[in-house]
This record gives structure tokens, C-alpha cells and sequence, in this order.
């Protein structure tokens, strides 16, 4: 088979399902079989989503939504790779503060936003707060995880060529650590935006999860529906943009270690 | 280091951060920063009352509650999507799609059809907590060992007993990776949950106590359920040690 | 019961055909990638043959046939690591055989290959010649008739070799089951077999079939000395070079 064919027939296998499911339910409206407030018609649900097309509290709120995601991903990132090299090269640093960042990685996110609310108001600021400490995580055990599979003989060819401290980490360190890095960045920004709909449920902090809010105030499920459908998407693709940057970083460090577990 | 710093230093942190809490809270004064001396008088107060406990069993009994429950499904779901590739390349991009939804933005929909109760509260913490099961599982059951399974059968143990004997154990590492993540998120998404709406539990004493400006109280909630996530998550890597003997530890993750 | 015929079998790979019989100590030598290996998959019945047919004792052979047990070259991939020693040598066996029966012979296999005392170790603390030993015990835990063997021995270091070796003619002399025995070692076919097939490169047909008229007991020093093994060497030697011009074959790995 040719690989455009054999692409074609796994786009059409993996999208029957969702479909036969879409096109049953759509039935099942149209029969009135199903509450149209529990489950309103895809048709309607359909109708919703063209508010994106126009200017609108639901294009407001994607714009929010991603803006808030994508900046606190990359403070979120920073901030892990940095506190990464920082656990992973120092073992002094690694037992001082482990109990602790146990303790913080185990906290629920979502229980830090009334607190950060009394501190930062319910803006896009408070917002960003949830997502880095939400999203931190990943990246910063990933990191370590990369920086402490570092080859010891590349290690020991750096200390022969007499590198400084910090070249060898720009030179040798990093660089090993690229996959993993990458893997927790991109498990990262999965929950980047699951921390952004959490500050915007419960702080109001504008974006599609405070659209959704209004939207059951008024009871408006296809508009919740609509929402939901959006955020599917914008995982789904960010999720797959960033699997593509992993398999090319993959593919080039030559020896693939280990890497974190899956989600 | 001296033997007696090493241990040290870990326990100390905690302690050094506690006093900079105490130190600043009474610098500053705000309301909404109380120092940890008015804190913890708050948590024995909640504590002596019985309004802790309650909340805390009705807290942890959902999130055990949708645990299993996510456990048992993504369990199962792992296993056809791993042992069948057909299906796996039939529902491939639904879960792709799926997982990615923020669970907390379905608590809105589940309200609309299961009303404040508990039902919601389970619905939603089990929707987000099976895809790392599922994927965990199906990963775990999709890479056992080729040999193996010709062990299976020379040893003629027929497809249920193949599946019993060698595939799930062969999977057990990845599965308890996945339990363990599901076990984390349940506890984030009922209390965030509880926080949204349902008014019961650990998160709506959280979100309460911020509305009646009972800020002690806030922080003893979020110190203490902090401490619960902790204490689950320590829990789950003690069992998952305890029940894989033959692994040897050290392994990272994420 | 007793099988009171000559019991033997046929095996027909391209133009392959040889008949083992009961209780012979059969070793097939070749050159990378002849098919040793796809061979021994098809008397074990994993592999279905495309053409020919397979016949052990009056019986054609279409999947793994109980009386038969097959040890593998790559012995941590083919025990399972969650399980025990003993546990790996009852995999078989549970559900076939009452808890009694299964523990006796599990306590007798384990004794056979010099492992006793080592039943509740897992594999991976355990040497590479300890887990072969593990395999073997569990190949003849079910009293197999036939004992087939993929390059047992061919991972191990030369003096963990020439140990299992001796064990497994041990073994062989207690039960005296028939052995084939696949090996790329021509001084390990000799060693051990009562006959040695020597396999040519693809196209793969018999080069020489010869009786090793040696002495038991065998001896690592003394038969290896003895002229009759330098002679017996030569000539099969001489065999694979002539239809073999020199040539370096790359091990694919079949």
C-alpha cells in the first residue's frame, strides 16, 4: 500500500468512531430521545462554535485562554529547567529541599487560588501564578531526571579539558538533557491549560473556563459544549506539535535513555 | 557532611520556611496573611469540632471512591487497546482528544446533569483520573516481551491464563505508574470540584472559609490538604515498592 | 505407559529431513543464519511449517505439544522477572498439577540443576548461568519426552558454559529424554551429542550426519584430549569447509 493510502485509512479508522458517535447522537437529539440541556444536538453545539468566526465573548476567551497557557508554560518551563539543573547537579541541594518540593508537587493546585487571589486579585496575573506552580513539575523532575543521566565519561572529558563549571553545563549537561527536558515541557503544557481553566473557573479571571461559567449561569449548554469542544482541540494539537519536536530531539541524541513515565 | 547534617538538613527546610512565614506574616499584619501561630490554632479549632474529620472522610471516601472505579475501567480499557491493535487504532485519536478536554471545565456540564452531589463529584474526578491508567496499561500491555509470550505458549497456558500469568504482571510497573498518577489527580479534581460547586467536602470548607474571610482557616486547609496529598502519594510508591519485590528502586519519573 | 514402537520423529525444513530417536542426544551445528533457530521453531511447533511436516512420537506436531519443552538462548527475557525461582519452574504447572505434586517437582528440577536453596530468589539477582539453570529446571519440571534447546549456553562466559554442559548431561543421564540440541559451537555438539547434523548455509541441507562414538561419562578434560574428539572435529570441519568457501557470514541473528 502506498503510505498516502495507508494514511488515509487510519485517518478514516481512527475517526469512524467519534463519528458513528457524533451521527447516533445527532439522531438521538433529533428524535428528542436525550435532554437538550443535558446534551444538546452537535448541530447546535455546531451553530455555537461559529461564534469564533466573529468578535465575541468566546473568541475573548480563547485568546485569553491560550495567551494565559502559552505564558505560563514558558515561565513554567523556565523556571523548571532552571531549578532542574540546580536539583539535579547538586545532590546537597536535592536532600535539602526534597520533603519540600514533595510536599508543594503534592498540593493541589486548584486549593493555592483563593490564596493567590488575596494577593494578586482574580486578573491574568493570578492566573499565570496557578499554571507555573501547576505546570513546574514536569519539567523540573524531567530535568533532573536528564542532567543525572548525563554520561559520566562525557563528564569526565569535560573536567580533563579543565571546562568551567558553568560551560560544562551549557556544553555537556544541557545538551544530554535535551529529551527528557522536552518530554516534561511537553506533559507540561498539557496542564498548563488545564491550570488555566482552573484559575478561570474559580477566579473569574476571564478565558473560555469563565465562558463557561456564564454560559451554565444561563444555561446555554450547546455554548458549554462548544467550550468544551475548543479546549479538546487546543490540547490535542498543542500536544501534537510538541510530540513532533520530541521525536526530532529524540531522534537526535543518539542514545535514548530512559525517559519519564507517560502523561 | 556529618552523618547527622544529612538528615538534618531535609527536616530543617520545612522549619526555616515556617519561621519566614511567621517572620513576614507579622512584619506585614495584612488580614490575609496570618502568621502560622494564629494557623494553627485555627486547625485545632476545626480539628476539636470534628468539622476537620468529617470533611476529610467525605473528601478522601470520593476520592478512593473514583480511584477504583477509574482503576477498574482504565484497567481493562488499557487491555484491549493494548492486546488488540485494531482497537487501539480505532480510538486512538478520541482519547487523544478526549484527555486533553480539562476535566475541570466538564464540572459545569456534570452539575447540569448530576445536580451538587456526590455522583458529580465522582463522575468527574474518575473522567480525569483513568487516561494515565488507560495509556499506562496499554503501553505496559503492548510492550511485554515477545518471548515471553512464546513461553506461554510452549507452556500451552491458553489465552486467559497467557493474560493472567504474564502480560498483566509484565505490565504491573507501568499499570502502578498510571494507578499512582490516577490516585493524584482524584484528590485534585474532588477537591477542585468541591471548590466549583458540590458543597461537601474538603474544597467547599476551603472556599467557605475564604467567603466569611476566615483566612486562618484558609491556610490551615491548604497546609492540611497539602499534608493529605503528600501522605497519598507516599502511600502509593510505598505499596507499589511493597508489591514489586523484584524491582530494583532508583527509577525516575514524571 | 510405556510406548512400546521406536518412537522418533521427521523433520522436513526445504530439503531437510531427519528422524530423532527416543532418548538420542541430538546437536544441530551450523553457520549463522542457516536456520538453526527457525528450525528448532518449527519442531517446537511456534512456527507452522510452509511446506513439510513435523512428527513427534506418531503425533503431527501443529502447535507446542505437551510432551515436548523448549529452552531458550536469551534466558532473562524468557523467565518472568516477578516471579520467583520456584515460581518460574511452576508456571507450567499450576492448575495442572495438585500443590503437592507441583512442589515435589519443582524441589527435584531445582536439585538437578544445582540450584537448590535458591527457590525464592527472583532472576535478577541471580547470575546468567543461574537463570539458565532456571529455564532448564522448568523445561524439565514437566517431564518432557522431548527437550529442545536454542543455543543454551552460547551467552554465557566459556566457564559458566562447560558447567551447564556437564549439567545438562547430568540431567540427561537421570532422565534420559531426547535432546536436540541447536548450537553454533561444533566442540560443545561433540561434547554433548550422540550425534551431530551439520547444516549448510542457505540453501539449508544436511552436510553430514555423524554418530559421535565417544565414551560416556564425558569428561571437559579428558574427553576433550582424547584423539577420537580431535579426529572427529577434523572431519566435521572439513565438511563444513567444503561446501562452505571461505566466507564471512554477518550474524543477522536468526
Amino acid at each position: 500500500m502506498r503510505p498516502a493510502a495507508r494514511l488515509g485509512l487510519r485517518l478514516v479508522q481512527s475517526l469512524a468512531l467519534p463519528a458513528a458517535i457524533v451521527v447516533l447522537w445527532q439522531l438521538a437529539a433529533g428524535a428528542q430521545l436525550i435532554d437538550p440541556v443535558f446534551f444538546p444536538a452537535p448541530l447546535d453545539v455546531w451553530a455555537a462554535l461559529g461564534q469564533l468566526a466573529g468578535p465575541g465573548p468566546m473568541r475573548d476567551g480563547l485568546r485569553i485562554t491560550v495567551e494565559s497557557m502559552l505564558a505560563g508554560w514558558v515561565l513554567a518551563g523556565a523556571v523548571g529547567v532552571v531549578a532542574g539543573i540546580l536539583v539535579g547537579r547538586s545532590p546537597l541541594i536535592a536532600r535539602a529541599t526534597g520533603p519540600t518540593l514533595e510536599f508543594l508537587r503534592a498540593t493541589p493546585p486548584s486549593i493555592i487560588v483563593p490564596v493567590l487571589i488575596l494577593f494578586l486579585g482574580t486578573g491574568q496575573r493570578m492566573e499565570l501564578a496557578v499554571i507555573v506552580f501547576a505546570a513546574v513539575w514536569p519539567v523540573l523532575l524531567n530535568t533532573v531526571h536528564g542532567v543525572r543521566s548525563t554520561d559520566a565519561v562525557l563528564l569526565e572529558a569535560a573536567a580533563s579539558l579543565r571546562l568551567s563549571r558553568l560551560a560544562t553545563i551549557v556544553k555537556i549537561v544541557l545538551p544530554s538533557a535535551v529529551p527528557s527536558i522536552v518530554v516534561g515541557l511537553r506533559i507540561s503544557l498539557a496542564i498548563s491549560l488545564i491550570a488555566a481553566v482552573v484559575a478561570e473557573i474559580l477566579g473569574s479571571s476571564g478565558g473560555l473556563g469563565t465562558f463557561i461559567v456564564f454560559a451554565r449561569s444561563r444555561f446555554q449548554s450547546p455554548d458549554i459544549y462548544a467550550a468544551l469542544v475548543v479546549l479538546g482541540v487546543i490540547g490535542y494539537l498543542s500536544n501534537g506539535l510538541l510530540r513532533l519536536a520530541e521525536r526530532r530531539a529524540l531522534r537526535r541524541a543518539s542514545a535514548v535513555g530512559a525517559i519519564g513515565a507517560e502523561i | 557532611m556529618p552523618a547527622t547534617s544529612r538528615h538534618a538538613l531535609p527536616i530543617a527546610i520545612p522549619f526555616v520556611l515556617t519561621a519566614a512565614w511567621e517572620t513576614i506574616a507579622r512584619g506585614l499584619g495584612y488580614d490575609s496573611f496570618p502568621p502560622p501561630d494564629r494557623v494553627l490554632p485555627a486547625f485545632w479549632a476545626l480539628l476539636r469540632t470534628g468539622t476537620l474529620w468529617t470533611n476529610t472522610v467525605h473528601t478522601l471516601a470520593v476520592v478512593l471512591a473514583a480511584w477504583v472505579l477509574s482503576g477498574l475501567v482504565g484497567v481493562a480499557t488499557g487491555l484491549a487497546i493494548g492486546l488488540v491493535r485494531p482497537v487501539w487504532r480505532m480510538s486512538q485519536t478520541s482519547v487523544e482528544f478526549l484527555r486533553f478536554i480539562p476535566p475541570v471545565a466538564l464540572i459545569p456540564v456534570v452539575i447540569i446533569i448530576y445536580g451538587f452531589s456526590n455522583t458529580t463529584e465522582l463522575v468527574v474526578a474518575a473522567y480525569a483520573a483513568v487516561w494515565p491508567v488507560i495509556l499506562n496499561t496499554g503501553s505496559g500491555v503492548a510492550q511485554v516481551d515477545r518471548r515471553l509470550l512464546e513461553v506461554g505458549r510452549l507452556l500451552r497456558l491458553g489465552f486467559p491464563g497467557v493474560v493472567r500469568k504474564l502480560v498483566l504482571p509484565s505490565a504491573l510497573p507501568a499499570i502502578a505508574v498510571g494507578l499512582r498518577l490516577s490516585l493524584a489527580i482524584s484528590l485534585i479534581v474532588v477537591v477542585t470540584t468541591e471548590m466549583v460547586g458540590v458543597p461537601d467536602g474538603l474544597g467547599f470548607q476551603l472556599v467557605s472559609s475564604s467567603q466569611a474571610i476566615r483566612y486562618d482557616r484558609v491556610y490551615a486547609y491548604v497546609v492540611w490538604i497539602g499534608n493529605l496529598g503528600l501522605l497519598l502519594a507516599v502511600l502509593a510508591l510505598w505499596t507499589e515498592r511493597r508489591l514489586m519485590p523484584w524491582r530494583r528502586p532508583a527509577r525516575a519519573e514524571a | 505407559m510405556t510406548y512400546a514402537t521406536a518412537n522418533g520423529r521427521r523433520e522436513v525444513l526445504r530439503e531437510l529431513s531427519f528422524e530423532v530417536g527416543e532418548g538420542q542426544f541430538v546437536c544441530v551445528a551450523g553457520p549463522s543464519g542457516c536456520g538453526k533457530t527457525t528450525l528448532l521453531r518449527c519442531l517446537s511447533g511456534l512456527l507452522r511449517p510452509s511446506g513439510g511436516e513435523i512428527w513427534c512420537r506418531d503425533r503431527k506436531v501443529t502447535e507446542p505439544p505437551p510432551d515436548m519443552a523448549l529452552v531458550f538462548q536469551d534466558y532473562s527475557r524468557a523467565l518472568a522477572p516477578w516471579r520467583t525461582v520456584a515460581r518460574n519452574v511452576q508456571l507450567g504447572l499450576e492448575g495442572r498439577l495438585g500443590r503437592g505434586e507441583r512442589a515435589a517437582r519443582t524441589e527435584r528440577a531445582l536439585a538437578m540443576v544445582g540450584l537448590a536453596g535458591h527457590e525464592r530468589d527472583y532472576p535478577s539477582h541471580l547470575s546468567g548461568g543461574m537463570q539458565q539453570r532456571v529455564q532448564i529446571a522448568r523445561a524439565i519440571a514437566h517431564e518432557p519426552a522431548v527437550l529442545l534447546m536454542d543455543e543454551p549456553f552460547a551467552s554465557l562466559d566459556a566457564l559458566t558454559r562447560f558447567k551447564l554442559e556437564d549439567t545438562l548431561l547430568d540431567v540427561w543421564d537421570k532422565l534420559r529424554q531426547t535432546i536436540v540440541l541447536v548450537t553454533h559451537d561444533l566442540d560443545e555438539a561433540i561434547y554433548l551429542g550422540d550425534r551431530v547434523i551439520i547444516l549448510s548455509a542457505p540453501p539449508t541441507r544436511i552436510v553430514a550426519d555423524v554418530a559421535i562414538d565417544l565414551p560416556r561419562p564425558r569428561d571437559q578434560l579428558a574427553t576433550k584430549a582424547d584423539p577420537r574428539f580431535t579426529q572427529l572435529r577434523q572431519q566435521l570441519f572439513e565438511r563444513i569447509l567444503e561446501v562452505e568457501p571461505a566466507q564471512e557470514t554477518g550474524d543477522a541473528g536468526d
